[in-house]
């Protein structure tokens, strides 16, 4: 499937998620980061517990939701999937803006992924991941 | 990133490497028994580990009295480099798991089928001061979930009748000071920096490390005048022995009705009912993400902790008498 024809879906690999009244939290277990989405967001982030087709997101969302799914692209939340996209069904009110907050302070001890990037062929110590890059706070 | 195949080949090559290294270490000490809950440890030390595992743990380790439902092996070898060699292959279906900490030199291993893990330094000086203060956390992080118990960060403290509040919180928004004033004021501390959360019934917390780490700017440091630091790591804080300072105050565990999250201010305030949300913003993370193994398993019993239990915010000030009066309210 190439670029253009995959659909965007929760991220499952690394991610650990809870939803108190309307609002989620969620661990990235791979950067460290972690998040906290108000209740228009969680309700945005909760539709893409299933694949969903990029194109209709952007016919059916109004430019502030896109936004949103922007920062959660950015932040490694949403990812493209070779999932088929299931339609969006029902209304997408917008009752507040979707905000998403960003904690940092436990990112620096995940620059290290001990288990999985260990160098088998030199010491066999970790390797430092090439390229890490902090996403920006906001996208 | 290495494919999970190969990392599970690893991750056995390296315990039994350290099997091997362990059954030749210099030094061998007979085991000495924990218990935690429902759970009996033997831990079996060699060469210099005293040194790291002893003052955390020395006040609640026995002789060996009834068989071992985990075995920790925690050894010193300079020289030895486990890691230097191509990793030999072990059988697929071992159920191990590895860390290395190159910071600190060190690697833990656990093999979830013959519950033995491994905790190999190649030299103490290297070690930062929460391996002195947390030792074997990788250990008991990974074997503990069998016994629906977790390793959290977290303090907890709670009165003479058995109940007891959960301390939730990043590093340095007072839990150590709010633990300490508590248990100097007379009520009951279970741990400072981490406790075990047991969820196999009615939440409890056990302890586990007998450390409870100062900053030198804590007003707790007023009322443990007499304390003899093990030492001011280069943490900067003070590490000093619970058992020590407050063993009358000490208890094993709690019946937990509360989580307390606080916060510095400039006065000690009431505490606030918080939302399960937020509470999990507190206590989660530095659990999740400091300890190895804890997604599976530890994340929903934290869950489970902050939709069970009311959750409180509280400002703590340098009003320190009036921060056991709002713990207290906590309790009730």
């Amino acid at each position: 499937m190439n670029a253009a024809q995959q659909s965007l879906r929760k991220q499952q690999l690394n991610i650990l998620e809870e939803t108190f009244e309307s609002e989620a939290v969620i661990i990235n277990i791979a950067s460290g980061y972690y998040f906290s989405l108000n209740g228009a967001g969680t309700e945005i982030w909760q539709l893409f517990g299933q694949a969903r087709d990029p194109a209709e997101i952007e016919q059916r969302f109004s430019a502030e939701q896109m936004e949103f799914v922007a920062q959660l692209r950015t932040q490694e939340l949403l990812l493209a999937s070779d999932d088929p996209a299931v339609q969006l069904s029902g209304e997408i009110i917008a009752t507040e803006t979707p905000k998403l907050e960003r904690f940092d302070e436990m990112a620096d001890l995940l620059q290290f992924d001990p288990v999985h990037d260990i160098d088998l062929d030199g010491d066999g110590w970790p390797v430092l991941r090439e390229g890490f890059t902090r996403p920006p706070a906001s996208a | 990133m290495t494919d999970q195949a190969t990392v599970r080949t690893a991750a056995g090559g390296l315990a039994q490497r350290l099997r091997d290294a362990f059954e030749r270490a210099p030094d061998r000490q007979p085991a000495l028994e924990l218990n935690i809950g429902r759970a009996t440890i033997h831990i079996e030390i060699a060469g210099d580990a005293a040194e790291i595992v002893m003052p955390a743990l020395r006040k609640r380790l026995g002789p060996v009295t009834q068989p071992a439902d985990l075995t920790f092996r925690a050894f010193t070898q300079p020289g030895l480099d486990p890691l230097g060699q191509a990793i030999t292959g072990a059988a697929a279906s071992q159920r191990v798991s590895a860390m290395t900490d190159p910071i600190s030199g060190t690697l833990s291993t656990w093999d979830e089928d013959e519950r033995v893990g491994y905790y190999w330094c190649g030299n103490v000086d290297r070690l930062p001061a929460w391996d002195f203060a947390a030792p074997l956390r990788a250990l008991f992080s990974w074997s503990l979930p069998s016994f629906d118990m977790h390793l959290i960060h977290a303090a907890a403290v709670g009165n003479d009748e058995g109940a007891g509040v959960l301390l939730a919180g990043p590093s340095g928004r007072g839990k150590s000071t709010t633990a300490i004033i508590c248990a100097a004021k007379g009520m009951r501390i279970v741990g400072d920096d981490y406790v075990v959360l047991d969820t196999s019934g009615d939440l409890r917390a056990h302890t586990i490390f007998d450390i409870v780490k100062l900053r030198p700017d804590s007003p707790a440091n007023a009322l443990v005048p007499d304390a003899e630091a093990l030492l001011v790591r280069e943490d900067g804080k003070a590490h000093i022995q619970l058992s020590d300072v407050l063993g009358e105050q000490h208890i094993e565990s709690l019946d937990l009705v509360a989580i307390g999250v606080p916060k510095i201010a400039e006065q000690t305030g009431k505490p606030r009912r918080e939302s399960g949300r937020s509470t999990l913003l507190a206590l989660a993370p530095s659990s999740i993400l400091q300890l190895p193994g804890t997604q599976r398993d530890t994340f929903p019993a934290l869950v489970r902790a902050c939709r069970e239990l009311p959750a409180y915010e509280f400002e703590v000030g340098p009003d320190i008498d009036a921060i056991p009066a709002a713990v207290s309210m906590m309790l009730t």
